[in-house]
């Protein structure tokens, strides 16, 4: 069983329109709600492949209620902590180009002891051993940075893997802790090591260096549609899928990382997981909104890796 | 057929707790044939009571859930003048809506909660259902407001 922990779960409400115009009333032609936050897209990409999971997250409010119903119907096991705000309604309005505007909200409040209970729910689950547990995506408004860290803590006393997939200060502080395993993406892993990486090189050169100074024992980095580069102390691979009709891009860190998670605790080695990770991601571009793959969506998708791979590559244009 | 008609509407609603309120309004989806078994249909709200309470901020009971003794998707909806407690922190409920869907149905019950979700937010809504002298106003508002928006 591979856990997920989201502490700022949404509702995210896609609607369709033929032209954003400001300041005008304008005719919705689509839109659909979705399940959102990254360990939700975890869990969801895991159910889709029948994968045990367990999807820990709070939800509160009218939209929690939503929430809770959308995950039941994508037959989703959940542990909800219930809070008294309510949580996250997001927005996307996508134009028929395919441009998409965003509008998230920042998320509850949180009490502390719903953030206690949040945290203890989370480990409570690691009673039962599972394969991982993942702390995924952002943090609500007001939560301590800390928190990906303290659960970092918990597991490693456990004795359960541990993966962390998030941004900024709770990234920081997590990979501090040491996790078993980090995804960022080109950007989050500039924040972490403070520098622009323009090439495969530099990204390298700065998996290797969180690597060494802080023991996270894997470091998987998405690079969009350049692939993903897996470093770890023995190895290095790079893996990439192709693309013909990306139709959306949310989500597909998430299916990347599921896909990894997914294969190690089926028994792959790193450098399988890689592909199955990537083959996952690429499977999720090609779906819309943030809809998660299935074997089949997976299935024909060819992946090709190298360990020796070219450092010259350039990851900007 | 609607989701809410003038039958699936109660508004003097003065049940002692929750459990009973919640028992009468199923009652209303029994009586028109849209409950199979008032009991079975109960525990399954119960269920998903117990996963996470239903009562929101601002006096608002929803009590839902998917059952295999729903014919089809409905909405009831009851005032409590008074006030039911229905587990939320700022006050008891004085509307109350219990969403019914059938196993294995569309995706009904989803969009009612959607709406609802977000005309819940808007005073003007909950003071229009407050205020609604009859059942015939209440099943206006809620199908303008929430089933057909």
């Amino acid at each position: 069983m591979i856990v997920t922990l989201t502490p700022n779960p949404s509702v995210d409400r896609t609607v369709s329109i033929t032209d954003l115009q400001r300041g005008e009333v304008q005719r919705a032609t689509a839109s659909r709600i979705d399940p959102g936050g990254k360990g939700v897209n975890i869990s969801r990409a895991l159910t889709a492949h029948h994968a045990r999971t367990l999807a820990v997250l709070p939800a509160g409010g009218p939209q929690g209620h939503l929430l809770a119903e959308l995950l039941a119907e994508a037959g989703i096991e959940v542990a909800i902590v219930p809070i008294a705000d309510s949580i996250r309604a997001n927005l996307a309005l996508v134009e028929p180009d395919g441009t998409t505007t965003k509008i998230n909200e920042p998320g509850p409040l949180l009490s502390g002891s719903e953030l206690a209970a949040l945290l203890a729910g989370a480990v409570a689950t690691l009673a039962q051993q599972p394969s991982w547990l993942v702390g995924s995506g952002s943090l609500p408004p007001g939560v301590d940075d800390d928190l990906y860290a303290g659960l970092v803590r918990r597991c490693r006393d456990a004795g359960v893997k541990v993966a962390i997939d998030a941004s900024g200060p709770a990234l920081r502080h997590a990979v501090a802790a040491g996790p078993d395993l980090i995804k960022p993406n080109l950007e989050e892993l500039e924040e972490l090591v403070d520098r622009s990486l323009d090439t495969l090189a530099d990204v390298l050169a700065a998996s290797v260096e969180v690597l060494s100074h802080h023991g996270v024992a894997t470091v998987v980095v998405s690079l969009g549609r350049y692939g993903a580069l897996l470093v770890t102390a023995s190895l290095c691979a790079f893996a990439v899928a192709p693309v013909s009709s990306p139709l959306s891009t949310v989500g597909a860190g998430d299916a990347l990382l599921a896909g990894y998670l997914y294969a190690t605790g089926n028994g792959s080695t790193a450098v399988d997981a890689l592909c199955t990770g990537v083959a996952w991601g690429a499977a999720a571009v090609s779906l819309p909104g943030s809809r998660m793959p299935t074997p089949a969506d997976v299935a024909g998708i060819q992946v090709s890796v190298t360990s020796e791979p070219d450092l010259t590559l350039r990851l900007k244009n | 057929m609607s989701l809410i008609t003038e039958h699936l509407v109660v508004l003097n609603l003065d049940s002692p707790d929750r459990h009973a309120a919640t028992r009468v309004l199923a009652q209303a989806l029994a009586d028109e044939g849209r409950v199979t078994d008032l009991d079975g249909f109960l525990a399954d709200v119960r269920k998903r009571e117990e996963q996470m309470p239903t009562g929101l901020p601002g006096g608002i009971g929803i009590p839902h859930a998917r059952s295999a003794y729903v014919t089809e998707p409905s909405l009831v909806f009851g005032r409590a003048p008074d006030g039911i407690d229905w587990g939320a922190e700022d006050g008891p409920a004085t509307l109350i809506f219990l969403i019914a869907a059938p196993e294995g149905g569309g995706e009904d019950h989803l969009k009612i909660l959607a709406n609802l979700a977000r005309r819940l937010m808007r005073t003007e809504f909950r003071n229009s259902l407050m205020n609604a002298p009859d059942a015939t106003t209440v099943v206006d508002v809620v199908t303008r407001e929430v089933v057909n928006p």
